[in-house]
């Protein structure tokens, strides 16, 4: 029964559905920002892998020089050769298969340098020191290695490995997971039926082994989910699911690894840490809950407790301390750091290494919470003094209270939305992605040329009138580094053959914004815009329902079509500010990165697809960016749309990921059969410029759903 | 002010919820007493326009209450019977809230909030969270909601449920005070409520009127020594 009401209930395969999601979106958008693209640039790896893997070390460098040689010359001789589709990824394998080939003739040199260091060490009588840390730590690590070697080393998909441990938000998407597990389990504080269950024959050590039970499933089911469904997207991206007999050590992200195992031996040794990992910070996270008998004080606990670890992991320096950023949670949150980084720390006059220090714990830890958790259950009772804390808290909300003053609709609206259901979190989530977003792609493969193109672009800025192309002659003329002649030289020939008109503008900015899809930049940008739209936005109908006010307030004489309205100016303003921030963040990045926008006078034309433009820079970035406010906005109406449908927040959100964001996936993804039923090309814009309908029919849609969902008539 | 009611009918698939309803209210309270089923909550619920009737009119001093619109809300205070509030607001936070929903002005909505907390006694508690609430604190913040904007209609289903006896008396008490100049509208179990304030009493049953009349006409009509021995003698079989 406990089972079915936690682990096996709608609401947790609810918010497992939600955090696979939302890991899996933030997967696709980095990776296509790391990679350059995802289904052009996975065909070309795989063929990539499979052209270099039998090929010695000389004659794969050999190949790569020859690529590097032919594309240089291309790109002089060719204009707008490197624009065309597939090129960028093309360059950035020949760059990840340089990396792999190289690493393949440097591990052998890697272990052998272990060797050697520990040889010298104890034939040099002066660095022979038995005892101490740095005599014992060469001499352990070269006995560690020693069953490593070289042979079964290959060429492979190391990207559908390594790209797994991109970023973390599997992580703390499990802990995410569980701490809504161990939430469940107090619900009955809240509900007030703690005393009730306190009181029942089962209601305590039994209950207390089956919730162990229950945790113990929830963090091997959200595992299996949420790592195994990135491993899983990971290895479809980069075709590396058939390579689990693969030595790991072929991996170099693994070079530091004493282990001889292969690439499947890992996954389930990872996934079982992983597991177990997760299980005892579950544990150790509903001790700490369940010690308190006011809630307000547990969270408020579990939090410190929390940060404090967390503070460890970064604060504490590498000293004789640094034990403390191993024996602690979070090493086990992200173990695959410590797996991946060979240390060995002093333990009691020993040596251990850091990721065995870690697994040897793992087992007494649990050990250690489970035995917390069923004294708890055992010996806490229900009844107890209020404490002074919570209530010196309730003095101050009491005082404060008095003070509170009435706000306009608008203002009640935007409370609900943005602090009662928390959209300022998901704001602060906005502006922190776009903090660290990156700048779109453009093609490049002579960066020391395009750079002095750019400088001279920018010097000379402007229409090119015969004023201006003098006084570039008369630099040309005075110029001594043969590389900058050559660059302005040609630019100069250039402008001549243009008729009149002509402009000098800057160009890399413009390509960059342009780029056509390069690298899925702008189908994962507008993919993440999706989703901070929908996670905004759901709850902005359904809380009425779910608090069951929908009869209150539509008794109240400004409960229809004035809220409604006010509920629609907010609709309104949440796209509008992602929009902000998301196309701000793309605009300023790519100022960033490439300089900034320049001559918005000059004709479009100026960029080599864009021929046959006649409106301005200015006019088509305007235009550009306002079709992505209009698609923003029809999504928005959209998601509001679906969210009334429904009667609770989860059903809202679930509906709009399920409407919205898993077609947008699957786009992202290549699957463009999907895309008529989904916002995301037209929002990617760039594929569709210049095509109104689409616009016009993702537009006509939103209008529909806003007009659809005013005010119902009572029935 | 008088509101009328014509053969207002609603049906829900096949089961009739309210059949030709017909009656005339004025100032004063009005309790409606019946059975689950009987059509109370459903004529609540057209009265306040929440529900869309089949047939019937209803008329607040001759104008059609659908074409009034938000001007005849203005003139409601409405009590519904399920506990819906929004738990993470306190209990004045959800006063104010309601109070903008009903078009007060902020300074008035502040002092009718704070005489309304007073007189349900809920002052100590009014920045807790309504989530925290007991059932019968909860009922008190609904009935404040109700209050709020001296509606000239108060509608007040089941609002001493989950109350003690002295809560009872005083809502009870307040009720009656309020009666003097605008129609209540109170649907109960607890036949007591209404004994003792009621102007009128209406007996529903399968969506009809059973019968009506003032309390003491009532009890001398059917030979009762109370308004339960009433209830217990026309609806006892059900």
């Amino acid at each position: 029964m406990e089972a079915r009401r936690t682990v096996f209930s709608g609401q947790f395969w609810a918010v497992l559905g939600l955090l696979l999601t939302v890991t899996l979106a933030f997967f696709l958008y980095a990776r296509s920002v790391k990679t350059g693209g995802l289904t052009e640039y996975s065909r070309r790896y795989d063929e990539a892998v499979r052209k270099f893997a039998p090929m010695s070390s000389e004659e794969a460098m050999a190949d790569i020089e020859e690529y590097r040689a032919f594309s240089e010359a291309q790109y002089f001789e060719t204009p707008g050769w490197m624009q065309a589709p597939g090129r960028w990824e093309e360059k950035l394998i020949y760059d990840q298969m340089e990396k792999q080939v190289k690493y393949r003739d440097y591990y052998p040199r890697y272990l052998e340098k272990i060797r050697r260091e520990a040889k010298q060490q104890q034939s040099i009588s002066i660095f022979a020191k038995p005892g101490t840390v740095a005599y014992e730590n060469t001499q352990k690590t070269a006995r560690e290695f020693a069953a490593m070697n070289a042979d079964g080393l290959d060429i492979g998909h190391d990207l559908a490995v390594t790209a797994v441990f991109d970023d973390r938000l599997v992580d703390f998407a499990i802990l995410i997971l569980l701490g809504f597990v161990c939430a469940m389990f107090l619900a009955e504080r809240k509900r007030g039926l703690w005393d009730m269950v306190h009181a029942s024959k089962g209601g305590r050590m039994r209950l207390a082994v089956k919730r162990a039970g229950i945790l113990l499933a929830a963090s091997w089911i959200g595992t299996a989910v949420l790592v195994g469904g990135r491993i899983l997207a990971s290895g479809i991206l980069y075709n590396g699911l058939g390579e689990w007999g693969r030595k790991l050590q072929s991996i170099e992200f693994f070079y530091n690894v004493p282990y001889a195992m292969t690439v499947g031996q890992f996954w389930l040794f990872y996934m079982a840490v992983k597991a177990m990992g997760s299980f005892m910070i579950a544990l150790l996270l509903w001790l700490i809950l369940s010690s308190f008998s006011q809630l307000s004080l547990a969270v408020v606990a579990a939090a410190v407790v929390l940060g404090a670890e967390y503070g460890l992991t970064f604060l504490v320096p590498s000293s004789a301390l640094v034990l403390l950023r191993y024996v602690n949670i979070f090493s086990f949150v992200s173990y695959i750091n410590v797996f991946v980084t060979y240390l060995n720390l002093p333990v009691f006059g020993g040596l251990i290494t850091g990721s065995r220090l870690v697994l040897a714990i793992l087992l007494p830890l649990c050990a250690v919470f489970l035995g917390g958790n069923l004294l708890i259950a055992q010996k806490k009772y229900p009844v107890t003094r209020t404490n002074r804390i919570l209530g010196w808290a309730d003095g101050l909300a009491k005082s404060a209270e008095r003070f509170r003053r009435g706000h306009s609709l608008f203002a009640w609206e935007g409370r609900k939305l943005m602090i009662k259901r928390l959209g300022i979190l998901v704001l602060a989530a906005m502006l922190i992605w776009s903090w660290r977003a990156e700048a779109p792609y453009r093609l490049s493969t002579n960066p020391m040329q395009e750079a002095l193109a750019d400088f001279y672009a920018r010097k000379y800025a402007g229409p090119a009138t015969d004023g201006v192309l003098r006084a570039m002659e008369e630099e040309l003329a005075g110029l001594q580094a043969p590389e900058n002649a050559a660059v302005l030289g040609k630019m100069i020939a250039q402008l001549k053959a243009q008729p009149e008109g002509a402009w000098i503008v800057p160009t890399k900015p413009y390509e960059a914004i342009w780029s056509n899809n390069i690298g899925n930049y702008h189908r994962s940008t507008a993919l993440i815009a999706l989703l901070f739209l929908v996670l905004l936005l759901y709850p902005l109908d359904p809380q009425e329902k779910q608090a069951d006010m929908e009869v209150l307030i539509r008794t109240a004489p400004r409960g229809r079509k004035s809220l409604w309205r006010r509920k629609t100016v907010w609709c309104v303003l949440m796209a509008v500010l992602v929009w902000l921030v998301v196309y701000g963040a793309e605009l300023w990045h790519t100022g960033k990165v490439y300089g900034s926008l320049l001559c918005l006078k000059a004709p479009m034309s100026v960029l080599p697809d864009f021929a046959d433009t006649k409106i301005s820079l200015g006019a088509g970035l305007a235009l550009y960016y306002a079709l992505k406010l209009i698609i923003l906005l029809a999504a928005a109406f959209t998601i509001r749309f679906l969210s009334a449908l429904t009667k609770s927040n989860r059903n809202a959100l679930l509906l709009s990921l399920l409407v919205i964001i898993v077609p947008a996936i699957l786009v992202t993804l290549g699957v463009d059969a999907v895309s008529p039923v989904s916002f995301l090309k037209p929002l990617a814009t760039v594929e569709l410029f210049f095509r109104p309908l689409p616009f016009v029919t993702a537009g006509t849609a939103g209008a529909a759903a806003l007009v659809i969902s005013r005010v119902p008539r009572a029935g | 002010m008088e509101l009328v009611i014509r053969d207002l009918t609603k049906r829900y698939g096949e089961k009739l919820a309210l059949d030709s309803f017909s009656y005339s209210f004025t100032p004063g309270i009005y309790g409606i007493l019946g059975a689950n089923g009987a059509g109370k909550t459903t004529l609540m619920n057209l009265i306040t326009d929440n529900v869309k009737r089949d047939q019937g009119e209803i008329l607040l001093d001759g104008k059609e209450i659908l074409t009034l619109g938000a001007a005849y809300r203005a003139l409601l205070g409405y009590m519904p019977q399920q506990q819906g509030m929004y738990p993470d607001f306190s209990a004045r936070e959800f006063l104010l809230y309601m109070a903008e929903l009903k078009g007060l002005p902020r300074k008035q909505a502040a002092e009718q909030i704070g005489e309304l907390l007073r007189v349900t006694g809920l002052s100590d508690v009014a920045h807790k969270r309504l989530g925290g609430f007991s059932g019968g604190m909860k009922q008190r913040a609904l009935l404040c909601q109700a209050l709020l904007g001296d509606p000239k209609i108060l509608i007040l289903d089941e609002p001493s449920a989950g109350l003690d006896p002295k809560e009872r008396l005083r809502i009870r008490q307040y009720i009656a005070e309020l009666a003097q100049d605008r129609i209540v509208f109170l649907t109960t179990h607890i036949v007591s409520d209404i004994e003792s304030i009621a102007k009128d009493v209406l007996l529903m049953k399968a969506g009809r009127v059973l019968t009506h009349g003032a309390p003491e006409e009532l009890l001398r009509r059917y030979e009762a020594a109370d308004l339960e021995e009433v209830y217990l003698k026309l609806l006892g079989d059900d």
